[in-house]
This record gives C-alpha cells, structure tokens and sequence, in this order.
C-alpha cells in the first residue's frame, strides 16, 4: 500500500514537473518572432543567457543574435523567417559569414504598414499596366483591349470611339450559352448612331443586375457591328455581388484618404477586379479635378487607357508628355 | 567728347518717355503672371532656369564624388559572393578612403516579402557599427511610419529618400513629413525662426540633405534674413504627407560624371578604381549609386540639356547645391522691389549714355541717324538687362528671370517707336489737342 503510494506520488510529482517544465518553455517560445528556416554550415545563437550552435527550427527572440562562420571552405549561411507583426506574413532573409565578433540583432517582427493604401501605393509606384493584348479596340467599355475586363452592372455604359462615318452601330449581349441577354429577343440588336460614342441603357443594366443576382458572371459577349458591317466581339465578365460588397468596401476606405491617394486608390481596387474602364475614368477625374500637369498621372491614364482600348485618349495624353518621356511598357 | 548738360525740360521730357518702357514693363509682368501658367510659360521658365544652370558659378574642387556600383550583383548568382556580400566589401573600401560621409542610391525599403537580397539586418547592422556615417535609400516605403522604411524602427536612422521628383527635376526634396520637419533643415538653408520638431515627428530626409548636413557638422549656414525676399524652399503636398523641395545647381553633374569611380567586388576583396582627378575621398560625400545608362531605369532628364540621366548624379548636385548654398526663388515681395530697382539703375544708366553720346543734337540729326542710335540704344539696354540679371544670378544664387521680360519690353518699345511715330505726327498735325500731348510725349519726346 505505502509503495503504491509512493509510487502515485512520484509519478505525480513527476507530471507536475514535466506539466511546469513545458508550461515554462511554453511562456519562453510565446514571444518569439521568428525561427531559423534553413542553416548550412556553422552558425551561431547568442541569447542573453547563452551561445549555441543554430539548428534548423531554433526559434528567435527579440535581441537574440546569430552569425555564421566565415572560415575558408566552411562559410555558413542562414536563412531566417521573421514574422511580420502587422500582416501576419513572413519575411524571409539570410545572415552571409561574417567575422566572429560581427553578429546580427533580431530586432522583433518587422513592420510595415498594412492599410488600405499599402497595395495601391506599392502599384502606383510599379506604374501597373500591361502590354496591350489582341487587336487595337474601338469599343473601350466594355473593355476591348485586354483580357480578363469586368463590368459593374449598375453603373455599366456601353462607350466606343466615336466613328466619323454616319450611321448607326448595332449592339447586342450574349450569354455563356450564346442566347440573347440584351435585348430580349432573337437576332434582335439594339442601333445607335455610331457618332454617338456611348449608350446608357437602363434596361441593360437591369438585365445585367438580374444576371448577377442569379450568381453568374459571365463571359458574356458584346457583338457590335459598326456602320461598314464589320462585327466585333468584346467577352467581358460581370463581377459577382461579393466582389461588389467588397469593391464598395474598399472604394469607402479609399474615400477617407487625402490629396491624390483617393485617386490612387479607387483607380486600382477598380482594376484589381478588371474594371479597367473605371479605372481609367478615376485617372481622368484626378487630371481634371486634382492635377493636370501631373507627369505620372498622365502616364498611369496613359496605361490605364491601354488596358480599356481607348487608343484615341492614349494617343491625346501622349502628345501632352514632355519629349523624350518614356512610356509605361 | 564734351557732355552737354540736358536741359530741365528734356529731362523732364525723357522721363515721360520712360513712362512707355515701364509701363510695357508692368504689363508684360501682370500678363507674365497669366502666362507662368500655361504650357508656353512653363516652357519658357524651363528654358531660363536651363540658361541660368550654365551660368551659375563654379568650385574648381567638387565636394561630392560618385562611385558606380553597376558591375555589382543586385540578385545572387551561383558562384559569386552574396548581392550584400559585394556591396559591403565597397562600402568597406570606401570607408578606408576616410570620406565625410557615404550616400546608397539602393533602394532599400522592404518588398512584398520581406528585404531585399541587398540590404536586410545583416548590412544594416553592419552599417550602424560603422564610425563613418552610411545613409541607406528608400523609396517604395517612403510615405509610410518610420519603422518601415527599413523594416523596423532601429534602422529608421539610416534611412533617406532617394525619389526624384517626376514632373519637375529642377528641385528635389528636402524631407518628407510634416512641416515641422522644416526645422531639421532651417541650419542647412540659412533660416532661423523654426521650432525644432517633437522627437515623434517621422521626419524622412533626403539623401541631399542627411549628406550635406554631415559635410557641414555643426556649422550652420549664416542666416541672412531674406527669405520675405527670396526663399530657399517651397513646402508642398505629397499624399497624405507634406514634402519641402529646393532648387537644384545641376552645374556641378557634368563634373561629377567626368570624375565617376568604379567599384567591383567578385575578388576576395572590392575593387576600388577611384577617378585620378579625385585624389582620393578624403573630406568628400560618396555617393554609391548606378551610373550606367543602359541597364539603370533609375533615369531622369537632367536640365539644362535635358538629357538622360542616373538618379545618382542628382543626389550628387543636390549634395552640392546644399553645400555650396541653396539656390533661391525670388518671392512676390523681392520681385516688388527688384523689379523697379532695376529698372531704376538701367533707365540711369541711359540716360547717363544718352547725355554722353548723343546730348541734345539728338535733334539735329537725320532720321536714318535717328534709326541707327535708337538700335544702338536699344540694344544697349538689353544687354545692360542681361548683363545685370545674369550677374545677379551669379552673385547671389536668386533665380530670378524677369530681367528677361524686361529685354522683351525694351523691344517692345523699340518697336512701338519705330512703328507708331510716324502715326503719331501725323495725328499731331490734325489733331493738336492738349490731351493728346502726353500720348505724344510717351511716344517720341515730344516735338520741338
């Protein structure tokens, strides 16, 4: 009895301890911001307390430091995963050989800022644009010039380069399947003068609405044959309700901003989604409203026009640039 | 030649003729206002400024040096030593050089995923422990919080700006923040009056500046007391921040480029090839940058020529522009004052030529004499105009362009005498009214 007694007793005791000892080091690796993702060769941990050699795993603390050896031959070289403490993403970077008393600081997760401007701003800083894809596109909205163009069902205009030549243009849309969705009706087409250069049909947008709220999205295609005969097929999606919660969303964040970031903003939330069309109206907005003379804004308009196909607004801001400007690629 | 002393009513006479001339001269200045605004305008300021670049004073002995750093890895390559590897063992062997202080025209600030292969913890650690001090260029991350210019708040120190403005490369920025950060420039510009910035302020300098003011230690630049009359710069929006631009000297870029360094670092140690013409770096800015053409897309158009060309050779005339002293911009006030002033001193100076080349047998002269002094008076004048500008330009770093309006006044007039005195005498003949004299006075003198 007093045996097993002792023995419930140790093994009690030595629950308890391995229970503090693992809670211990529970409270020792909860404030670690990174770990050590990949060691070749010999590299080195300094904590307040300790040196030791780095394995793959090692888990690091603020003010930790680390080196690898530089000995000819047997250079070391660490890769190390920090945890960015605003995004919750990792950033990865390495620790060369450097000498033995040159060691590398852990200085916390980095930070960088992640509000709604951080992706706009690190675009708008790359110029974002793409290279015109397929043929040179009369109608600019839905986009002809670029795969992948969605349209916005409740503000949606039909809009092309007006054409010098008279009469009318005919326009129809045609779902997935082929069958008519604007106007209802077989082989029927809706005709508008071809000079008009754009057409806001109510019940177009209505049919579009009811597209969506039926959660599809398309490709739907826009078959226009201008004044001569000669037919054009532009395929563009519809964006799905979430996408426009979002868009909403995100177009309300980008209102909050100040001087040209609203612009910024609302012009790449807007093509994030292939809303190219819009896109490039906020660029025109911000030249006409914020600053015309802006070099880069022309030069975003310029690219934002190439994703649409509105090669005549193109061609009008390229001669605005300064000689010898480079344009967006 | 004997000087005839003019009359009291051909003085008289002479001074309701230089109402014509100024009063051209206040029109183009209030039509200069409209026009700075337009296309043209702006092209025609393009153009001075250009003219005054090539103009302004030389040092024979550059205070900033350029070191190209292309042949470096920027990405790593089997076999080669780290992109951060290289760039250290120049910075190595600049350090060795014992320069003032080192400029990177690297951007630095962190990508989507975390560091670039070039900087990271490692240099920038490496950076702080150096005694000579090393400054690290940012751009992507230049509007954000100071702890992410470099991707945490320790390094926040090290960390400048390095952009160029887009739109108009004739300044670059002085800091970017708030206004409070003009302050930490007012020692750099010769300005006074300024509260120094709360310790939370996030304050990003320039590259021009953090070089220039380590090149000037403690020595801050003698305050003049003009800015009412000509300002050294000019605090504008940018985002959500504020940005305080200065003009920039490009005078010193050609130089800076005929006297580039080359660094290679693929050895066991870099290869530092500096310019003969430099004797070394000693009491110098470095400036680390990518110099080649062909392969940096960190290229602008460089007044006055408008040519091509790397960012590093902008950071290295704003370096030498602070250094040298700002250039400024005539204000309202000063144009209020120097305008006349000038105009004073030229229309004396006429007069001064006038008594002592023609006096008053002016009169008696034919018209064919009469049409050749007039030219010769003219042009006179507008040489005297450029003449002064220019070396007022020269003299006291002011950008200030409207002696050029005041040439195109002084053709004006010419013109005006040479096409309307005609008209006006025979208008005279028919009409002799006496409201009609002082228009006649303004346009020929007035006749005997």
């Amino acid at each position: 009895m007093n045996l097993s007694l002792n023995i419930s007793g140790a093994l009690l005791l030595v629950f308890a301890s391995a229970s503090v000892v693992r809670a211990q080091a529970e409270k020792d690796d909860g404030g670690h911001v990174g770990i050590v993702a990949e060691v070749k060769g010999t590299c080195w941990l300094q904590t307040q307390s300790s040196q030791r050699q780095v394995t793959a795993s090692t888990r690091l603390h603020t003010g930790d430091k680390v080196r690898c050896d530089d000995l000819k031959g047997k250079e070391g070289r660490l890769t190390i995963e920090l945890q960015n403490t605003q995004t919750a993403g990792k950033w990865r970077t390495t620790i060369d050989p450097s000498p033995k008393d040159e060691w590398t600081t852990i200085r916390g997760g980095p930070l960088q800022r992640r509000d709604a401007m951080r992706d706009p701003l690190d675009d708008w800083f790359k110029l974002a644009g793409s290279p015109r894809a397929g043929t040179l596109a009369w109608v600019y909205s839905p986009s002809g010039g670029s795969p992948g163009s969605a349209v916005w069902p409740a503000s949606f205009v039909i809009r092309w380069i007006p054409q010098t030549t008279a009469g009318n243009i005919t326009l129809a849309i045609r779902d997935e399947s082929g069958n008519p969705l604007w106007p209802r009706g077989k082989d029927r087409r809706a005709e508008v003068a071809a000079t008009a250069g754009e057409l806001v049909a109510p019940d177009l947008r209505q049919e579009l609405v009811k597209y969506q709220a039926g959660g599809r999205q398309g490709p739907l295609t826009l078959v226009v044959t201008n004044p001569e005969g000669d037919e054009s097929r532009i395929v563009f999606k519809v964006i799905s309700k979430e996408q426009e919660d979002t868009l909403l969303r995100q177009l309300a964040e980008c209102n909050g901003q100040e001087g040209i970031l609203p612009y910024i903003c609302r012009a790449y939330r807007f093509r994030q989604l292939g809303l190219y069309t819009e896109s490039a109206e906020v660029y025109e907005a911000a030249l006409k409203d914020y600053a015309p003379d802006s070099l880069d804004l022309v030069l975003h308009a310029i690219a934002a026009h190439r994703l649409t196909g509105n090669y005549r607004r193109e061609q009008a801001l390229t001669h605005q640039l300064p000689a010898g400007t480079k344009l967006p690629e | 030649m004997a000087c005839h002393v003019p009359s009291f009513r051909s003085v008289l006479l002479w001074l309701a003729r230089s109402v014509l001339p100024g009063l051209i001269w206040v029109s183009l200045l209030v039509f200069k206002c409209y026009f700075d605004d337009t296309a043209p305008g702006k092209l025609l300021e393009r153009a001075v400024y250009a003219l005054l670049q090539t103009r302004l004073t030389r040092d024979g002995s550059l205070p900033v040096a350029v070191v190209d750093i292309s042949r470096l890895d920027a990405r790593q390559i089997e076999g080669h030593p780290s992109p951060r590897e290289q760039l250290r063992r120049v910075i190595d062997a600049v350090v060795a050089k014992q320069p003032v202080a080192i400029g990177i025209d690297i951007d630095f600030s962190p990508e989507g995923n975390g560091w670039t292969e070039r900087g990271g913890p490692q240099l920038f650690d490496y950076i702080q422990r150096l005694k000579i001090p090393v400054f690290l260029g940012v751009s992507r991350s230049r509007y954000d919080a100071p702890e992410s210019w470099l991707g945490a708040n320790e390094y926040k120190d090290l960390a400048v700006t390095i952009s160029v403005p887009r739109d108009d490369n004739r300044t670059l920025p002085l800091w970017i923040g708030n206004e409070e950060c003009s302050a930490t420039v007012a020692g750099l510009l010769g300005r006074k009056d300024l509260i120094p910035p709360a310790a939370s302020a996030a304050c990003l300098p320039s590259m021009s500046t953090a070089l220039a003011q380590r090149y000037r230690g403690n020595k801050d630049r003698e305050s003049c007391g003009w800015e009412w009359f000509a300002r050294s710069s000019s605090i504008k929006p940018l985002d959500q921040k504020k940005a305080e631009y200065f003009w920039v000297d490009y005078g010193a870029a050609q130089s800076v480029q005929d006297q580039l360094s080359q660094a290679t670092a693929l050895g066991e140690h870099a290869s530092l090839n500096i310019n003969h013409a430099l004797m070394g770096f000693q009491k110098r800015i470095v400036i680390l940058g990518n110099t080649q053409w062909e392969v940096t897309p960190d290229k602008y158009p460089i007044p006055p020529w408008e040519a091509e060309t790397p960012g590093v050779f902008f950071h290295a005339s704003g370096v030498y522009t602070l250094i040298k002293g700002p250039l400024r911009e005539i204000t309202c006030e000063g144009r209020l004052l120097l305008d006349p002033g000038i105009g004073l001193v030229v229309g004396c100076l006429g007069l001064l030529g006038a008594c002592l080349l023609h006096g008053r047998r002016l009169k008696e002269k034919s018209a064919v004499q009469k049409h050749s002094m007039r030219w010769w008076k003219n042009w006179a004048m507008i040489f005297l105009f450029a003449g002064l500008g220019v070396g007022f330009v020269r003299a006291t770093r002011i950008l200030w362009t409207d002696w050029l309006w005041a040439c195109v006044a002084v053709l004006i007039q010419g013109w005006l005498e040479e096409h309307l005195e005609p008209y006006v005498e025979r208008k005279r003949q028919r009409n002799p009214k006496v409201w009609c004299r002082f228009i006649f006075v303004l346009i020929d003198g007035g006749k005997e």
